[in-house]
C-alpha cells in the first residue's frame, strides 16, 4: 500500500473519531441534570468547609462549581446543621454539602462522595486526657458537639454514651463550641481537619490537644434529597460530582485551603458503593 | 437454733422479695428517668428550632426589605412605608419594635444627604449627635413612624459600638448579622427593655459584591430590625413550656448581665433536683445560649408516679407473703409442739391409768383373797381349824351325787367323844376345846387323802368324808383313828369308859342311788355311832348301807 494511501485512511480514521466524540460530549451534555426548575442548596458554617463571615470555603466553592456545570438555577443557603437534615428529609431541601451517611440518614438521602477525612478529638490540656480511654475516669468531662452531627464509629459511640449521662452540650454552630471550651465550660469538642486552622485563629491550639479516632476515614459528600429528586437525577448529581473528582476540580478546591499532601490525603479515597 | 428456724424462712421471703420490689423500682425510677430525659431533650430541641425559626423568619422578613432596594433607591420614603405596610406586620411579628434604613454617608456627603432628607419633608432632620466624623450612619427612615420611634430619625448608629460591630459583620459578610445585647432604655416604659438589632446590608445597584472589598466599597447602607427580646419569644408558635423555665443569654456565658430573655422574673434559679441543659445557638453569626432547666411541676406532669405505688405494693406484699410464710413455717412448729404437749398429757394419762389399773388389779386380787379367806372361814371350824358343819353338808351332797354317777362306794364315819360333857365339867371349857382340838388333828390326820374330808359336825361329834373307799378301808381309818385317840392318852377323869380320852364310831359305806339321799345315809351312820355308844363306848360299829329297814 502506497504511503499517500495509508495518510489519507489514518486521516478518514482521525476525522471519524473525532466526530464520534463529539458526539459524545453532545450525549453527555444532553444527560446533565433536569434543570426545569431552581433548586435549593443549603451551606452550613463548619470552619474552612464554610464561613459566613467571609461567604468563602470549600462548600462555597464546590457548590459554585457545581452549579455551573449543571447549568441550572441553584438557591443557596446558610442553614444550622439540624435544619439542613430536617429539611432534606421533607423534600423542602434539595442539596447540601459534606453530608455523612448513616443508617436513618440513607432513608431520606442519598450521597455523592467528593472527600473523605477522620475525626478528631479536640480536648483541653488541663483536662488531662492523653487518650480516649481516660475519658472512662473523667466524670466532670464535658463534650460539646453539634446537633444532628455523626462521625465516625468510636466517635458516635463516645457522644452516645457521653449524651445518656447528660454530659455533652448541643450546639447549632462551632462558633460557640469554640468559644465555650476556650472559657473551659465543656473540656472537648470533635473535629475535622478543616477546623484545625480555626484553632489558631480562636487561640485555642496552645491550651488544647488533638487525639485521632481510631476509626477509619468517613466519606463526606453532596446530600441528596431522595424525596426530591428522582433516583435518575440523583444519578446525573452524582456523575456531576464525580467528574468534579476525576477531572481535578475537587482536589484543587481543597488545595486552596490545605497542603496538596493533606487536600490529596483527603480527596483520593475508594467511594463506597 | 430452734427458736430462729421459723423465722429464716419468711425472713429469706422478706428479703428477696424487698429485693425484687427495689430491682422493679429501680427499673421503674431508671425508666421514669428516662422518659423524663427524652421528653426534656425534645422539648429543648423543639424550643430550639422554634427560636431558629422564628429569627429564619424575621431575617426571611428582613431580606425582603433589602430586596426593595435593589430596585428603589434608600432614600425612596414612600416605597418604603408601603413595603412595610404590605408586610402586614401583625402581633405574630410583635417581637419587632422599628424596621428602618439606615444611609451610609461618609463625611464630604453630610451637608447634601441633610439636604435631600429635609427636601424630601423632614424640616428638622439632623444626624444626631452632632459633630463631625470620618463617617455617619443616621437612620433616614423606620416604621412604624409613632411615639417612641421618633426619636430614631438621624440617629447616627456608627458611634455605639454594639451596633457598629454589627452592621460591619453585616456589611462584610453580605449576610443577616445582630447586635450583642441591648437595652432599650429610651422607652418611656418604666422597665428597660432587653433586645438586639438585627441588620443586613445595601450595596449599590448593578455592582458585585463577592468579596469583602467589593462590599465595602459599594454599601449604601443598612436595612434593620429591632426586636424587643420578651415580645419575640411570646410570639414564638406553640404553646408555652410546661413545667420548664427557659433562659437566654447573649454569648456563651450565663451571667446576669448577658440575660437576653427568662422565662421566670429575675432569671434561673436551679433547683438541685431540676434537669438542666444548655444550648448554644447561632443566630445570625451571633452566639445565644439557651438554658433549660426543669421546675417541680414537670416530674409531675410527665414522670409516672408509679415508683411509690410499687414501693407501697411490693413492700405490703413482701410482709404479707413474709407473715404467711412465717404462720405456715411456725403453724407447724405450733402444731408439733402441741402434739408433744398432748402425747405426753397421754403418757402421763396412760400412766396414771395403768397405776389405777395396777391399784385396782391389787384390790380385785385383795378382794379374792378376802373372799377365799371369807370362804374358808365360812367352810372352816373356828375351834378346830378343820371343816364345819357348812361344809361338811356341801361336800357331801356334791360327792353324794357323784358316786351316784360312778357308782363307787361312799363311807362315812361319824365319831363322838365319849363322856365329853363330864370332860368339861372336870377341866373346864378350855381345855375341852384344847380336847376338840386334839381329836379333830388327829381325825385329820387319818383321813389323808385329798378327797378325803374330815369336819365338826357339831359339840363333840365329828365326821369324816371318805370317797370311793369301801367298808373295810373305811373300818381300817376308823379303827385307826380310834386308837391314835386313845395313843394321844388325853387324860379324862369323868370318863366311865377309861382314864383318857376315847371316842365312839360309826362306820357306813353305801352305794348312791338316785332312791336314797344323804341324809339317809347320815341317819344310818348316826344309828351306827348310838349303837357303838351303846355297846360300850370305845369301839366302831360298822355296816354297808343297804336300806334303813335292814338296820333294824
Amino acid at each position: 500500500m502506497p504511503v499517500s494511501m495509508s495518510k489519507k485512511i489514518l486521516n478518514s480514521c482521525l476525522v471519524c473519531l473525532m466526530l464520534v466524540l463529539c458526539d459524545l460530549n453532545a450525549i453527555a451534555v444532553a444527560s446533565g441534570p433536569d434543570c426545569s426548575r431552581p433548586f435549593t442548596l443549603a451551606l452550613h458554617e463548619h470552619g474552612l468547609l464554610y464561613s459566613a463571615d467571609t461567604n468563602t470555603g470549600i462548600d462555597k466553592d464546590f457548590a459554585d462549581e457545581l452549579i455551573r456545570r449543571s447549568g441550572c438555577k441553584v438557591n443557596v443557603n446558610v442553614m444550622p446543621r439540624a435544619r439542613i437534615w430536617q429539611l432534606i428529609e421533607s423534600g423542602a431541601l434539595d442539596f447540601s454539602l459534606s453530608g455523612i451517611a448513616t443508617a436513618e440518614r440513607n432513608r431520606f438521602a442519598s450521597f455523592a462522595w467528593y472527600f473523605s477525612n477522620k475525626y478528631y478529638l479536640l480536648v483541653r490540656k488541663d483536662a488531662n486526657v492523653k487518650q480516649l480511654s481516660d475519658l472512662d475516669h473523667k466524670d466532670r468531662f464535658q463534650l460539646g458537639v453539634i446537633r444532628s452531627f455523626r462521625y465516625g464509629e468510636s466517635a458516635n459511640r463516645l457522644v452516645d454514651k457521653l449524651q445518656s449521662a447528660n454530659r455533652v452540650s448541643q450546639a447549632n454552630g462551632l462558633a460557640p463550641l469554640y468559644q465555650t471550651l476556650f472559657l473551659n465550660h465543656i473540656q472537648g469538642m470533635i473535629i475535622e481537619p478543616f477546623d484545625t486552622p480555626v484553632l489558631e485563629e480562636k487561640k485555642l491550639h496552645t491550651i488544647t490537644n488533638l487525639i485521632e479516632f481510631n476509626d477509619p476515614s468517613v466519606p463526606h459528600g453532596l446530600i441528596m434529597s431522595k424525596k426530591s429528586l428522582a433516583a435518575s437525577e440523583q444519578k446525573k448529581w452524582r456523575d456531576l460530582v464525580n467528574s468534579m473528582r476525576s477531572d481535578g476540580t475537587v482536589r484543587r478546591i481543597f488545595e486552596k485551603y490545605f497542603t496538596s499532601d493533606i487536600a490529596a490525603a483527603m480527596t483520593d479515597f475508594q467511594s463506597p458503593q | 437454733m430452734t427458736r430462729i428456724r421459723p423465722f429464716i424462712l419468711p425472713l429469706l421471703i422478706l428479703i428477696a422479695m424487698l429485693c425484687a420490689t427495689w430491682l422493679v423500682w429501680n427499673h421503674e425510677r431508671q425508666n421514669t428517668s428516662n422518659q423524663i430525659r427524652s421528653q426534656f431533650d425534645f422539648l429543648l430541641r423543639e424550643t430550639v428550632s422554634r427560636v431558629e425559626q422564628r429569627m429564619a423568619s424575621y431575617e426571611q422578613m428582613l431580606r425582603g426589605v433589602q430586596g426593595l432596594f435593589t430596585t428603589t433607591e434608600v432614600m425612596e420614603r414612600n416605597s418604603f412605608r408601603d413595603y412595610i405596610s404590605s408586610l402586614q406586620l401583625d402581633s405574630n411579628f410583635s417581637g419587632i419594635q422599628a424596621i428602618g434604613v439606615i444611609e451610609w454617608v461618609p463625611e464630604v456627603r453630610k451637608s447634601a444627604h441633610v439636604a435631600a432628607m429635609q427636601r424630601l419633608g423632614a424640616a428638622n432632620y439632623a444626624i444626631k449627635p452632632g459633630g463631625q466624623r470620618e463617617v455617619y450612619t443616621p437612620i433616614v427612615q423606620f416604621e412604624p413612624y409613632i411615639g417612641s420611634n421618633f426619636a430614631l430619625s438621624g440617629l447616627d448608629q456608627w458611634p455605639d459600638q454594639v451596633r457598629r460591630l454589627a452592621m460591619e459583620k453585616a456589611r462584610d459578610s453580605g449576610k443577616p448579622a445582630i447586635s450583642s445585647m441591648l437595652r432599650f432604655s429610651a422607652d418611656k416604659e418604666a422597665d428597660a427593655q432587653t433586645g438586639f438589632i438585627m441588620y443586613l446590608p445595601i450595596y449599590t445597584k448593578g455592582q458585585q459584591h463577592d468579596s469583602v472589598l467589593t462590599r465595602r466599597t459599594y454599601l449604601t447602607g443598612w436595612v434593620f430590625a429591632i426586636f424587643h427580646m420578651h415580645d419575640l419569644m411570646a410570639s414564638l408558635y406553640g404553646e408555652q413550656l410546661p413545667g420548664l423555665s427557659l433562659a437566654i443569654y447573649d454569648g456563651v456565658e450565663p451571667s446576669a448581665s448577658a440575660l437576653l430573655y427568662s422565662s421566670v422574673e429575675g432569671g434561673i434559679t436551679n433547683q438541685p433536683s431540676a434537669i438542666t441543659s444548655n444550648e448554644y445557638l447561632v443566630v445570625a453569626g451571633r452566639s445565644w445560649m439557651l438554658s433549660m432547666s426543669t421546675l417541680d411541676d414537670f416530674d409531675k406532669r410527665f414522670g409516672h408516679n408509679s415508683k411509690s405505688l410499687i414501693v407501697i405494693a411490693g413492700t405490703s406484699l413482701s410482709l404479707v407473703l413474709a407473715m404467711l410464710a412465717w404462720l405456715l413455717a411456725s403453724g407447724r412448729a405450733r402444731a408439733m409442739r402441741l402434739a408433744t404437749t398432748m402425747t405426753s398429757e397421754l403418757h402421763k394419762k396412760i400412766e396414771e391409768y395403768e397405776v389405777v389399773q395396777a391399784l385396782m388389779l391389787k384390790a380385785e386380787e385383795a378382794l379374792v383373797e378376802s373372799n377365799r379367806k371369807l370362804e374358808s372361814l365360812s367352810a372352816t371350824d373356828g375351834l378346830t381349824g378343820i371343816a364345819n358343819r357348812r361344809r361338811f353338808d356341801e361336800v357331801l351332797a356334791k360327792e353324794y351325787s357323784r358316786h351316784t354317777r360312778s357308782g363307787a362306794e361312799l363311807s362315812l364315819i361319824l365319831l363322838d367323844i365319849d363322856c365329853f360333857k363330864a370332860f368339861n365339867d372336870c377341866y373346864g371349857h378350855i381345855v375341852g376345846d384344847e380336847c376338840l382340838r386334839q381329836i379333830a388333828q388327829v381325825i385329820a390326820d387319818c383321813a389323808t387323802r385329798t378327797t378325803d374330808l374330815a369336819a365338826r359336825y357339831g359339840g363333840e361329834e365329828f365326821v369324816c368324808i371318805l370317797p370311793e373307799t369301801d367298808l373295810i378301808a373305811a373300818v381300817a381309818i376308823a379303827e385307826r383313828i380310834r386308837s391314835e385317840i386313845i395313843a394321844r392318852a388325853i387324860p379324862h377323869g369323868g370318863s366311865s369308859v377309861a382314864d383318857y380320852v376315847t371316842a365312839s364310831l360309826g362306820v357306813v359305806t353305801a352305794r348312791c342311788s338316785a332312791n336314797n339321799s344323804s341324809l339317809a345315809i347320815l341317819s344310818q351312820v348316826d344309828e351306827l355311832l348310838y349303837r357303838a355308844k351303846s355297846l360300850g363306848r370305845n369301839r366302831v360299829e360298822y355296816q354297808f348301807f343297804e336300806t334303813l329297814s335292814s338296820l333294824d
